[in-house]
């Protein structure tokens, strides 16, 4: 995330939660810069365990239990939402598998309230999402590289599909 | 030459359990109006079990994922 923005990250560990975090922005969202000068919102919800690293006595590493990553205009107009959210018993969004929300305009679907499936998706690939397709401006020229190594790190050691 | 970021990285700060509420609260202030207390209790009794609008649902998505910051 640092390859756009500088917002730091706030989580909590209780026992009273059976080992469940959540993380999030400290100040609520970040904003991105479009190179034409206008603004992008990003909100980000995650909710992860802590399990013991196999293989490697000792460590530890995160495993995502669910997650929304939204992108939104400067107006809060949602663009996209990725979502994942398998226990969620909420009517309207009940979809237990990841999928993403996109937003536009459709004379003959309602494009928003269509679960359109993905793979889960990582955190680097938002944001390289962000970079590459919606024009932000990476902070550090070597966001390619950082995104890869990265994701290539995550994909290794991710205990999900 | 590649560059790096000019401002410094906030990292990721763990919350004791008064920030943790109080985090958790603002969002739910800010994203439905109501004090965190008052979501868990609406979110636990099933109250947003019925269908919602939009927004509404956008904001009680995020906040039943962040519930771990408010109990």
């Amino acid at each position: 995330m640092g390859c756009i923005t500088s917002e730091g990250f706030v989580t909590r560990y209780s026992e009273r939660n059976g080992n469940v975090l959540a993380a999030s922005f400290q100040d609520d969202f970040a904003i991105g810069t479009r190179r034409n000068g206008q603004s992008l919102k990003l909100e980000f919800a995650h909710g992860h365990t802590l399990i013991q690293a196999q293989g490697e006595r000792g460590l530890w590493t995160a495993s995502t239990t669910e997650y929304i990553y939204e992108v939104a205009d400067e107006r809060d107009d949602l663009i996209a939402t990725f979502h994942w959210h398998p226990v969620s018993r909420l009517a309207g969004d009940e979809m237990r598998w990841p999928h993403v929300h996109a937003c536009g305009a459709r004379d003959n679907l309602t494009l928003h309230k269509l679960h359109l499936p993905t793979g889960c998706v990582s955190i680097e690939a938002v944001v390289r999402f962000l970079i590459e397709d919606l024009d932000v401006i990476p902070r550090r020229d070597d966001w390619h590289a950082v995104l890869d190594r990265h994701e290539a790190a995550f994909r290794r050691s991710r205990t999900w599909a | 030459m590649v560059s790096t970021p000019t401002d410094v990285d906030s990292g990721i700060r763990f919350l004791d359990d008064d920030e943790s509420h109080a985090y958790f609260d603002r969002q739910a202030q800010r994203l439905l109006g109501i004090s965190g207390e008052e979501f868990l209790r609406r979110y636990d009794a099933g109250e947003y079990e019925r269908p919602l609008d939009d927004r509404a649902l956008r904001a009680v998505m995020k906040l039943a994922m962040l519930s771990s910051f408010g109990r």
